[in-house]
């Protein structure tokens, strides 16, 4: 009995010392070994004459920014433009410093070609070339206002349009009703929450290959000429329906149409610790981010 | 034209001279090797002689000659010697009374033989030297743990589990903290062949993986391979877990009961007509739910609510086998097993009255048929016809009645169904020419029914007159596989002995055939001073795939089959090792491994499994490699029995769409493991057992840096981090002791167990997962200003949890 009662008063020890804020540990370690490298930020469009490029810097994990400046003043950009050098390179100070303003000596168009250098002490030097993607054409744009009825019941318009190109093609698509985008909807599917821009009301393609709803990729193999159908919300109490359905398709590049893919992934896997976890694709030589292209067009109706 | 034309006659001509030639030479073989000198053959059964259970893997042996073979997996066995006016035969079997028999050998003799089981503290009479050793044993990279054996490890919450046993064992590693799941040799969950009675079990664990759906009750014999498989053996890569069903006592009635902290547990069993036809039946219920609802009702009270929350799971398994004649045996067993989760919740308000009902339920059923029949003493053949299913059911219900006190209603249904169903046949036969060969062939036939998926919808408003229903997913996908083997076990010399298989396999799925030959040898060759030196080699296919998220067994994980796009996953490993018995007691193995894998399956980033899309879209496809060594030293008989397991070990994974192909390490890439088990009868009425473990911790994805962006549709400043590699940062390193202890106590009717014990007793904090979490630097300083700090937070599960149960077996 004696070995009883020591071996169960040994539990009972064990017990609530081990209880004592068990689950949550912070836990000391060196940070994670890492190179800090360039991120380069730039959007175009085709038809821009002029192109703003931010730059920073990546951080350790670890790091506070509050106590580490990640832009970059007075860094050193090498542009080319269809193997031009661009010299008209201006640093601006708003909103922020690392914003730089590069001047473009014409409209930027299908096939243009982009270089840029970026060099900044103690840093790798970060290089990226982006293309101006070419149009495909869409045709056949039809666009049916009583579309039927989604899986969860709501009703919805449907868009099909045909899509020919010779190469791999990347796209987006957008739906605006009233010239306004429609950022959520009520029990009832009447738009209840507006917004002038950003917040694309999205197009559920049938394609399984589309991302997000909204990231369209063509890819070499398919048909030279595909046809896309997809459904979005139908809205009803938008005042006046003059304006009509725009239907907007950015075309993008490769890089950029990556870009996109792996940040709606990086947010699927965000907070799951189960989750494999994404990185954002770049096609930033030794560094991060890119220049993402878009040729905007789109269809009224 | 002409020649081509001449080829059409000619080859189905040349093909069937081809196969008349095969065939034989292939009886020619068969009747040279059944009739040099003038031998005769003893055959028949052995079994436990209090339950007439039959016993697997009994060493049966002549002394004299050193001739010997062992009882296959329906206790079995066949051996041929010659003339002998007198002879002796030895059975050994562990934890059995080694036993000989002296018989005349003029003629073919029948023999069953019982065995009797060793009662005493574990010390066994030698009453002749032991066969059973395994240096003797071709195979490799096997283990096998008494059921007797796993009942007396610690376990977490004195649920005895028999995949958390073999998590024990050198070259296997468990998902996370206590976690069922088992990864064999660097190879993935879906990797391993887990049967119970030869039936595959898809989901082989309860509660989120926390316990496995083997009653250790309902259980006779358990056995892992880990490599150098059989040519009876296909269908997955890394492991098979093969586990048997008692069959029911033949002679008397008895049983268990067993009362645990989660669950309790009932078996029971016996004759139904005596040494005819017995039965055997078994029930475990967790009761978490019915502890806890009456906190929960008070709760809803509260509320103004009523309904119920819980979880529960069960296991039903039942056996029945019935004995024709010393020729026939038929045996019927099932499994049912399920896990449950549900929320029902209804407002006491009698207008506008919400209602909720969640559940989420997932289980398995599986049932085997079984014919044994002894065509003669060479020869017996088992026809099996099986059935597996596993479903995974989540139902989502609510909305709300009386609405305006005008009783009517709105209601919102959305289902979820996934899960696969096997319904296959086969047929093994086992022929023993003579010592020297032990042959088996069969060939096996399943009809894979998957279920990937699929969403129903419902919603209805009898106010508006409104009804609507949808249903969205993936159809079942039908595939066939086939498979054929042949193998012998062939003794060359007195020193060399091999097992050489080979494995056909095809499987039809949307059209396309695949079709595999996978050729399996094992060799040993006795070396001086009781070592031997064995080797192996085997080549395996897998048409079937888990997707799943690593690390944790969810009901949601996903299996699939290899596509006309998904190829089927592919597999070599070799090996080679020494083993030696040292005295009678103690057995050790030493043995290095290199496995090559390809055409493995995992998700893409950031896919999930609530999807609709086809699962094709979200899975690529990879190569890997596993290398290591590993030492086993056990001592299986005695007051003091257990084993000693150290791993050394590398597992990596490459798939092209991840890091640009780059190699990274596989999440159970685990350096070093070590695990001590033991367990030591004090007296007959005590007994203490112990086991501890230690791993290099697991591999994790942690980001090392971050970066700000400018978005440019959207225009925010957004942060992303950046993931230098794959599984680039390491957990602290797995550590836990378990103790328990066991008193016995012999009543009237029956043993009588009591069970204390703990788990992780010393409560290290071993870590689940990881996290960078932001922490306020001045949290400790009274009236201070908030200062963020990031910071690395580990998450630990289990700290010391004990456990008590009670045991009765009658």
């Amino acid at each position: 009995m004696k070995i009883i009662n020591k071996f169960l008063m040994l539990l009972c020890f064990f017990t609530f010392l081990g209880c004592e804020d068990f689950f949550e540990t912070t836990i000391e370690i060196d940070p994670p070994k890492y190179e800090p490298r360039i991120a380069i930020n730039s959007v175009v469009e085709n038809g821009d004459t002029e192109m703003i490029v931010v730059l920073t810097k990546s951080t350790g994990i670890l790091e506070i920014e509050d106590n580490i400046d990640i832009t970059l003043p007075g860094a050193k950009i090498d542009f080319k433009l269809n193997g031009v050098n661009i010299t008209t390179i201006q640093e601006r100070r708003f909103p922020a410093e690392g914003y730089y303003e590069i001047d473009l000596p014409s409209a930027l168009k299908v096939g243009d070609k982009i270089e840029m250098k970026v060099t900044y002490p103690n840093l790798p030097v970060a290089e990226v070339t982006s293309i101006i993607p070419a149009i495909p054409t869409i045709s056949n744009v039809k666009y049916q206002q009583d579309g039927g009825k989604n899986i969860d019941g709501s009703e919805v318009s449907k868009i099909t349009f045909d899509l020919t190109s010779d190469v791999a093609s990347y796209f987006r698509c957008d739906v605006k009703i009233n010239s306004i985008y429609c950022r959520s909807f009520d029990t009832k599917n009447m738009c209840s929450n507006y917004d002038t821009a950003n917040y694309a009301q999205p197009i559920e393609f049938t394609d399984p290959s589309v991302i997000d709803a909204t990231f369209v990729k063509k890819s070499a193999n398919d048909p030279r000429t595909k046809t896309y159908i997809g459904t979005t919300y139908r809205n009803f109490n938008i005042a006046g329906s003059s304006k009509g359905t725009e239907i907007e398709i950015y075309t993008l590049d490769e890089a950029t149409y990556n870009y996109e893919v792996s940040k709606f992934l990086y947010y699927q896997s965000t907070d799951n610790p189960f989750a494999t976890p994404v990185n954002i694709k770049s096609n930033v030589k030794n560094g991060y981010g890119g220049i993402q292209i878009y040729n905007k067009f789109s269809f009224k109706f | 034209m002409t020649i081509a034309r001449y080829c059409i006659y000619i080859l189905p001509i040349v093909k069937k001279i081809f196969m008349y030639k095969f065939l034989f030479t292939f009886s020619i073989l068969l009747i040279s090797l059944q009739n040099y000198g003038q031998k005769f053959t003893i055959s028949g059964y052995v079994s436990d002689s209090a339950s007439s259970e039959k016993l697997i893997g009994v060493s049966v042996y002549h002394p004299a000659t050193g001739e010997g073979t062992i009882t296959n997996n329906f206790g079995f066995y066949s051996l041929t010697l010659d003339k002998k006016t007198e002879t002796t035969l030895v059975f050994d079997y562990i934890d059995y009374m080694l036993t000989t028999k002296k018989i005349k050998l003029t003629k073919a003799v029948q023999l069953n033989i019982d065995l009797q089981q060793t009662v005493s503290l574990g010390e066994v009479e030698i009453i002749a030297e032991k066969q059973k050793r395994i240096e003797n044993e071709t195979q490799m990279s096997v283990a096998e743990i008494s059921v007797s054996q796993i009942k007396k490890i610690p376990a977490l919450l004195g649920e005895v589990d028999v995949l958390k046993a073999l998590q024990l064992l050198p070259g296997v590693k468990t998902g996370g903290e206590g976690q069922s799941g088992i990864y064999v040799r660097g190879g993935g969950a879906d990797q391993n062949l887990i049967q119970l009675d030869g039936v595959p079990v898809y989901n082989a664990s309860h509660l989120f993986g926390f316990f496995s759906v083997f009653n250790s009750d309902a259980i006779k014999d358990v056995k892992l391979i880990k490599g150098g498989f059989p040519a009876r053996y296909g269908g997955r890569l890394s492991s098979v877990v093969d586990i048997n069903m008692k069959e029911g006592n033949m002679k008397k009635f008895g049983g268990s009961v067993n009362i645990g902290l989660i669950s309790s547990k009932l078996m029971l069993e016996g004759p139904i007509f005596k040494e005819k036809t017995s039965f055997m039946i078994s029930a475990r219920r967790t009761y978490i739910d019915v502890l806890a609802k009456p906190l929960i009702q008070q709760q809803f009270r509260e509320n103004e609510q009523e309904g119920g929350t819980g979880y529960y799971f069960y296991d039903l398994n039942f056996k029945v086998n019935h004995k024709f004649s010393n020729r026939d045996r038929l045996y019927f067993s099932i499994y049912n097993g399920t896990d449950k989760f549900y929320v029902n919740t209804k407002d006491k308000a009698t207008e506008n009255q919400d209602f909720n009902t969640t559940s989420l339920s997932w289980g398995n059923f599986t049932n085997a048929l079984r014919w044994n029949h002894i065509v003669n003493n060479k020869l017996f053949v088992n026809t099996t016809l099986t059935l597996s299913d596993y479903k995974l059911k989540t139902d989502f219900d609510f909305g709300t009645n009386n609405i305006d006190n005008k009783k009517n209603k709105e209601q919102i249904a959305l289902n979820y169904l996934s899960g696969i169903n096997d319904i296959g046949a086969k047929i093994d036969f086992d022929y023993v020419p003579n010592p020297s060969h032990f042959i088996k062939f069969g060939a096996n036939i399943i009809n894979h029914t998957f279920k990937p998926g699929k969403f129903f919808f419902y919603q209805e408003n009898t106010r508006d007159n409104y009804l609507f229903k949808d249903t969205v997913g993936q159809q079942n996908i039908k595939s066939m596989e086939y498979s054929a083997y042949a193998e012998d076990d062939w003794n060359i010399t007195s020193k060399l002995k091999i097992n050489a298989g080979l494995h056909l396999s095809l499987f039809n799925v949307d059209g396309k055939t695949y079709s595999s030959l996978q050729p399996r040898v094992s060799a040993r060759y006795l070396l001086p001073s009781s070592w031997s030196l064995k080797t192996s080699f085997a080549t395996m296919r897998q048409y079937i795939n888990l997707l799943a998220f690593e690390g944790i067994g969810l009901p949601t994980d996903l299996w699939v089959p290899s596509t006309a796009r998904i190829k089927p996953q592919d597999a070599w490993q070799g090996a080679v090792g020494l083993a030696k018995s040292i005295g009678d007691k103690y057995e050790l193995s030493i043995e290095g491994y290199y496995k090559k894998m390809k055409n493995l399956v995992a998700y893409k980033d950031g896919a999930g499994v609530f999807q609709t899309d086809d699962w094709q879209n979200r899975v690529v496809q990879g190569s890997g490699d596993a290398y290591g060594a590993e030492v086993f030293l056990q001592k299986k008989e005695g007051r003091l029995s257990g084993w000693v397991g150290y791993t050394l070990s590398w597992a990596n994974r490459s798939f092209p769409d991840i890091k640009n192909g780059e190699t990274f390490p596989y999440r159970f890439d685990r350096r070093h493991d070590i695990s001590i088990v033991g367990s030591y009868e004090i007296s007959k009425k005590v007994n203490i057992s112990g086991t501890w473990v230690y791993g290099t911790g697991n591999a994790v994805t942690l980001p090392t840096s971050k970066y700000r962006v400018v978005d440019g549709v959207n225009n925010f400043n957004q942060e992303f981090q950046v993931y230098d590699q794959r599984n680039n940062y390491r957990l602290a390193p797995y550590h836990r002791m378990d103790i328990g202890i066991n008193f016995v106590k012999q009543k009237k009717y029956g043993k009588r167990t009591f069970s204390f014990g703990a788990y992780n007793a010393y409560s290290n904090k071993n870590p689940f997962y990881i996290y960078v979490d932001t922490k306020n630097e001045n949290e400790n300083i009274p009236n201070s200003q908030y200062k963020p700090k990031k910071v690395l937070t580990q998450i630990s599960l289990f700290p010391i949890i004990p456990y008590v149960s009670w045991g009765y077996d009658f």
